[in-house]
């Protein structure tokens, strides 16, 4: 099952966008035009998907906490829906769609289900509407999660379902990543910001075979090895706090005796990497994840490189696996490959109404012919490609 | 319908505040503005006058004979050039002396280029030929619109800001010092050139708009030349 559009409406920024999904799908725009609202937007449907929309299970998706009066889109002269929308339409043929509604005033501690919407194919498995006789239903309940039980595992409707009850979004930060500070939202085969690294790698390398491995430390040069160890002795000051497991890395320019450090003192390019190559890879790793700043603490080299890999690491385990992530540099545009149709890239704006538009960018011929000479990394930097700041 | 995308050159954010102002009274649907900006080098970073026109020279080098036809420039529905009329009395050593030896190897129009105003079109059709000269171009494409303010965008400002009788709307598209009044003005009518100070009148200038074709020349030629392009 791949995700292929989504619907969004009335959800923070986003009045009415329509986004169509591929494998890698990259999302960049100035600050705060709504890029992570897309992100989240996904997020508050697939709490959906289980069932049950409020703050537990948003967070647990890595959507910030909300009141009803943020979560609601509010622009001045517009007319605003009083509920939000939100669709997904998966491949092969399913569709699951919500409208939720929660008062501005004295909001509730679920969200509602105004209506619901789950087919698959022609069949139509939920269809939940205003006119729905409600005497029996519990409004703050979802029925597609209770249905999909009745369907058979391989039904395109339940697939759907389940990619977007796994969706997250990843916000890996340092520290976490370094292992001195807990990861609030624990996951495998990595938490939401980036807690576990060590035992997730450490799985990662027995479920992949060694070239993959090389690839991966390819992209950090100073090392010769990364290995996991719960022993670290004399590689970390008694006064750093650690897990019980911890990432080694072999630095290939040091004296043998002494060429040893930890994630807390390795540098944080190399964390990053690992992170991004652990969550593509790794087969308990959701089919659909989403990454926010993928580009964080990374040189523009190597963010060109590692995105690069990123579609081949993805189909490499799952083919069905898909992530959506956002970025600032510009670099990360020359790792992308265009030409792949699975390869999508988008500008997201704020319209002169500040309304978030999402728009996908493509390469015309004319353009493709210059990317060959003409790094897009150096037009978008110069405006030409939109998703810019004005300033 | 999807929003139309514009292209904005400009001489800095302030100018693209008015200029936006401006366009959402013009043009029939939402839109998104990106400014253009010539690569950013020391120890000119590609804002003010020569930024314009670093900007106008570097789409000339790719050898286009409009920006409709430049294949860097994908998708815009709208390209609008802004250079305020004020810099005909600028010279091209302001920028720097390589841009000087420029404008004579290329045979650039002459700046400083002083035409007495009124008639109050002079120096901004200078800078229109200024601008055209730059980019290499004969006449601007059929999404191309050359924004020239007189003599600044700061008249657009005070047309849509103050009413009729206020001392500045005296010869405005003529005076030459519009910024440095409108900070000198009394607190509560104060605009400093800032970006927030310009944000705040935005509205007014998208509703007031109307008022600001009929005060300055400039302004309705703009509208005229936005509303020829068929968005």
């Amino acid at each position: 099952m791949k995700l292929r559009e989504i619907h969004i409406r009335g959800f923070k920024s986003v009045l009415d966008q329509s986004v169509s999904l591929g494998r890698v799908n990259c999302f960049i725009g100035a600050n705060g035009v709504g890029k992570s609202n897309v992100l989240e937007a996904l997020g508050v449907l697939g709490a959906a998907a289980t069932g049950r929309v409020d703050d537990e299970a948003i967070i647990r998706r890595g959507v910030r906490a909300g009141l009803p009066r943020l979560f609601k889109t509010s622009f001045a002269g517009t007319q605003i829906p009083p509920h939000i929308t939100l669709e997904a339409q998966g491949e092969p043929s399913a569709t699951f769609r919500v409208s939720l509604l929660n008062p501005l005033d004295k909001p509730k501690p679920a969200w509602s289900f105004k209506t619901e919407f789950l087919s698959s194919g022609e069949t139509q498995i939920v269809s939940r509407g205003v006119r729905t006789d409600k005497d029996n239903l519990d409004e703050t309940r979802g029925l597609s999660a209770l249905k999909v039980v009745d369907l058979q595992p391989g039904d395109p409707a339940s697939l759907l379902l389940k990619a977007l009850q796994e969706y997250v979004i990843y916000t890996p930060n340092t520290p976490a990543l370094r292992a001195t500070v807990p990861d609030p939202q624990t996951r495998v085969p990595v938490g939401l910001v980036g807690g576990g690294l060590a035992e997730g790698f450490e799985a990662l390398k027995r479920s992949v075979d060694e070239a993959r491995i090389d690839e991966i430390l390819g992209l950090i040069d100073w090392v010769s090895d990364v290995g996991v160890t719960d022993v670290v002795g004399d590689l970390l000051s008694p006064s750093v706090p650690r897990t019980k497991n911890v990432l080694k890395f072999t630095d290939r320019f040091m004296a043998a005796s002494r060429s040893t450090l930890t994630a807390a003192d390795a540098s944080e390019g190399a964390l990053y990497v690992l992170f991004a190559a652990v969550l593509c890879l790794s087969p308990s790793s959701p089919s659909i994840f989403a990454i926010d700043n993928l580009d964080s603490a990374l040189n523009p080299r190597l963010v060109t490189r590692l995105v690069g890999q990123l579609a081949a690491w993805l189909a490499a385990t799952n083919p069905d696996r898909q992530l959506l992530f956002t970025a600032h540099n510009p670099t990360v545009l020359d790792g992308l490959n265009l030409d792949d149709h699975e390869v999508r890239l988008f500008a997201v704006e704020r319209n002169s109404e500040g309304h978030t538009t999402v728009r996908r960018i493509t390469l015309t011929p004319e353009l493709q012919a210059l990317n060959k000479e003409y790094p897009l990394s150096r037009l978008w930097a110069m405006g030409n490609l939109g998703a810019v700041p004005n300033v | 319908m999807s929003d139309l995308r514009v292209a904005l050159v400009a001489e800095g954010p302030t100018d693209a505040i008015v200029i936006e102002a401006a366009l959402k009274a013009l043009l029939p649907r939402p839109f998104v503005l990106t400014q253009l900006q010539p690569e950013p080098t020391r120890p000119k970073l590609g804002t003010g006058w020569g930024g314009v026109l670093r900007w106008c020279l570097d789409f000339a080098t790719r050898g286009h004979a409009r920006f409709e036809d430049d294949p860097t420039l994908p998708g815009f529905d709208l390209f609008v050039v802004h250079i305020d009329a004020d810099v005909a009395e600028k010279r091209y050593a302001d920028v720097s002396d390589e841009i000087a030896d420029l404008a004579g190897q290329r045979g650039w129009p002459t700046l400083p280029h002083v035409i007495q105003c009124p008639p109050r079109s002079g120096s901004a059709d200078a800078m229109r030929a200024c601008l055209l000269a730059w980019a290499g171009m004969q006449e601007p494409g059929p999404k191309t619109v050359l924004c020239v303010p007189s003599k600044a965008v700061e008249a657009w400002l005070t047309a849509a800001t103050f009413d009729n009788g206020h001392a500045l709307q005296n010869g405005l598209e003529c005076n030459l010092n519009v910024e440095s009044q409108l900070k000198a003005l009394p607190v509560a009518q104060r605009i400093k050139k800032t970006s927030r100070d310009y944000r705040a009148r935005e509205r007014t200038i998208a509703e007031a708009w109307s008022v600001v074709r009929q005060r300055c020349t400039q302004a309705e030629r703009f509208s005229t030349d936005v509303a020829a392009v068929a968005v």
